[in-house]
């Protein structure tokens, strides 16, 4: 993974200097509240429904072992003993206090973290598949790019305040597992007719109260463009993009009140003066980004089969083999997931203790490295085979070993109004009652993957339009009532899905939701997918499920 | 913004961005007895960046460009866009709603002059190096680390 030198190290402990002034200036009476609101967003610092809120960034979900330590240091000493992943591969902490950030950040500088631009109208995170170096299907490592957008992003002169935020995910695979298309900017790495590497462009796409499937820019930009063409998308957004009404103010709105031609040849005509100055990129730069994202010291030769893994009598252990580990392109090795989506526990928390575990998995099985992933949980990268049954049984103590990933109960969830100032319904306490009521069905009718996303407000941080089965809450008269969408997409099929009828009141929204999933059960063909039953037969049937409920009770 | 006149007598205006357009041409082609004129341009972040006389600026000796409120990003990217497209050489003045901690990123977009003392005097500078590209001097970290390979 990607070490810092003594200049990236400078920048984040100037940063926190920085911040602790400003921090000072607002307590001091020196800063408005405004004034220091947008300050402390372009830091991770929200004021929320009871207490601030500290978003960490995770570059690109990267995790050493250290850094995962030190985040259990934070939440056992600055918050309640826990922190919560979020769908853009970041960490947040709900309780910590407002006086301590600039102390929190101060810890975080010492392994090598930060929480710059991790909220506010600038370029966020940028995110990528978590399986990036690990996938087959990988046209080649997204992570140097990341690399180079981070640092490149980082206190930018001129697009630090923005109309609104700005998001980018960069994928190397055919299969999306960044949910690139609904980025302002997604990223792909393709290979040209001339065999030659570049990127495939996405703009526009977004969720929120608009929510846009990105369209391509451009077919193909050779790799030394990269951050000039970034830099003159950027620059027609921050001229134009409308400020005036925040809801109307993402790069997606723009892009289509001009029309993707006009958008497209305004940032050519822009381009054509940035292109050939000093930020286009060297191969050395980009060679020298590479070297950071080599190979761990795998042991070679391996065979690639798991054939003593079968062997392995124990059901249960099976199971946790075939939905939480993924083949490695490194023969003997797989990728393991560590579910945050166990049956009492909010999607995407973790604990102190489970944050410790994760650090002492990862430095015994996985060459000291995890990941966060965009669905919110997390990931040891390499792992031997061999060493796969000894580490099962050592998630188990930790509660981090349920084996859902990809199913029913691998629920994507905002943290809704238990903890946000902006939500109008719970989430989480829907995500736990569907993951109570499918741990057992799941396994008795192998329901397969089938994707569940929860937002408490129209702001949609839980990704229910890019759902399977989306559930959106939303306040009726002072009652949290839940619409239902159905096939949405967030993978390289990216689509949204489409409103099921009237919303469902708190009590029947898990019952129907259940009444969604058995019809799929009972009329899916052979091996067919949610989706393609879904397309094959029309919402009817479905909302005949879901809706007869209803009537029964009534 | 002052004393819009067509024949003016003095050498130093102050002219809004209409004004400046209606007298360009008659200021950029007389010279009057005290000497060229020394004209500065006020203009406000809704100036669009395509306008067909823009250039018309590069006559001025100073542009100050208004600021209403500090969440304006706008203005770097006007500031950007006078520098590095134009080619505009003279002083480039922010005033108005504008924060000291963002003094740093309009100087690294081409600003150079601040109105109000009070505000200059916080303008901290805390950071040693960027990683983008600089306007003057290397102090970009890429460079730097360019620079290093090179050497050996």
């Amino acid at each position: 993974m990607y070490q810092y030198d003594e200049h990236d190290q400078r920048l984040i402990e100037e940063r926190v200097t920085e911040f602790s002034q400003q921090t000072r200036r607002f307590l001091d009476g020196a800063l408005s509240e405004d004034q220091f609101r947008s300050l402390r967003l372009m830091n991770g610092l929200y004021v929320e429904r009871f207490a601030p809120m500290l978003r960490v960034a995770i570059p690109y979900g990267e995790l050493s072992a250290r850094q995962l330590r030190k985040l259990a240091h934070v939440a056992r000493t600055y918050d309640r003993g826990y922190g919560h992943f979020t769908t853009r591969q970041n960490i947040q902490f709900n309780w910590p206090e407002l006086e301590k950030a600039p102390e929190i950040l101060q810890q975080l500088a010492e392994v090598q973290m930060h929480a710059i631009q991790s909220s506010g109208n600038c370029i966020r995170n940028t995110t990528t598949d978590h399986l990036a170096g690990i996938a087959a299907d990988e046209i080649e490592d997204p992570r140097p790019y990341c690399e180079i957008i981070r640092q490149w992003s980082t206190l930018h002169p001129e697009f630090s305040f923005l109309p609104r935020k700005f998001k980018i995910a960069v994928t190397g695979s055919t299969r999306d597992r960044a949910a690139s298309q609904v980025h302002d900017i997604g990223l792909h790495l393709v290979k040209n007719a001339d065999g030659e590497v570049g990127f495939q462009v996405y703009v526009g796409g977004g969720q929120g109260r608009t929510p846009v499937i990105g369209v391509v820019i451009r077919e193909f930009l050779p790799k030394a463009d990269l951050l000039t063409y970034f830099e003159a998308i950027l620059r027609v957004f921050n001229l134009l993009g409308r400020r005036d009404n925040i809801y109307k103010a993402r790069l997606k709105i723009l892009v289509r009140s001009l029309g993707i031609r006009r958008f497209r040849k305004m940032v050519n005509q822009e381009w054509q003066h940035i292109r050939e100055t000093s930020l286009q990129l060297d191969q050395r730069e980009i060679d020298r980004m590479t070297e950071h994202f080599r190979d761990p010291p795998f042991v070679k030769g391996l065979a690639a089969s798991s054939g003593d893994l079968e062997l392995i009598r124990k059901p249960q252990f099976q199971r946790w083999l075939s939905q939480n580990t993924v083949v490695h392109r490194q023969a003997g090795y797989r990728a393991v997931f560590l579910s945050l989506k166990a049956p009492e526990q909010p999607p995407g928390d973790i604990t102190a203790e489970q944050l410790d575990a994760a650090a002492d998995l990862a430095d015994r099985y996985s060459f000291g490295e995890a990941r966060s992933t965009h669905t919110q949980n997390l990931l040891l990268p390499h792992v031997l085979e061999a060493d796969l049954f000894e580490l099962w049984k050592a998630t188990q103590e930790f509660a981090l070993d349920t084996p859902n990933i990809g199913t029913v109960t691998d629920v994507i969830c905002c943290p809704g109004l238990d903890f946000c100032s902006l939500a109008n319904a719970t989430a989480i306490p829907i995500a736990l009652e569907i993951n109570q009521r499918f741990a057992d069905l799941d396994s008795l009718y192998d329901i397969g993957d089938v994707q569940i996303k929860i937002s408490g407000c129209m702001n949609a941080c839980g990704h229910h339009h890019v759902a399977h089965i989306g559930v959106l809450g939303v306040d009726k008269k002072g009652e949290e009532w839940y619409q239902l969408t159905l096939g949405g997409s967030a993978s390289e099929d990216a689509r949204l899905g489409r409103r099921l009828g009237p919303a469902f009141a708190k009590k029947d929204v898990a019952d129907a939701i259940q009444r969604i999933v058995e019809t799929y059960v009972a009329l899916r063909r052979t091996g067919e997918s949610f989706l393609q039953t879904l397309d094959r037969l029309g919402l009817e049937p479905f909302k005949q499920g879901a809706y007869s409920l209803l009537r029964k009770s009534s | 913004m002052s004393q819009s006149n067509a024949t003016p007598d003095t050498t130093q205006l102050i002219l809004g961005w209409q004004e400046w357009l209606t007298v360009h041409a008659v200021v950029t082609n007389t010279t009057p007895a005290g000497g060229p004129y020394e004209i500065t341009v006020v203009i406000t972040t809704d100036l669009a960046t395509d306008h067909p006389q823009l250039t018309s600026l590069l006559d001025a000796k100073k542009i100050v460009v208004e600021i209403e409120t500090f969440t304006d990003g706008r203005v770097f990217g006007l500031a950007r866009l006078l520098r590095d497209k134009l080619g505009f050489g003279g002083d480039l003045e922010v005033s108005g709603d504008f924060l000291p901690d963002q003094i740093s990123f309009l100087k690294r977009c081409g600003v150079n002059s601040f109105s109000g003392e009070k505000i200059v005097r916080d303008a901290f500078n805390y950071y040693s190096g960027f990683y983008q590209p600089p306007r003057q001097g290397i102090d970009e970290v890429t460079f730097i680390r360019q620079a290093r390979v090179e050497a050996g």
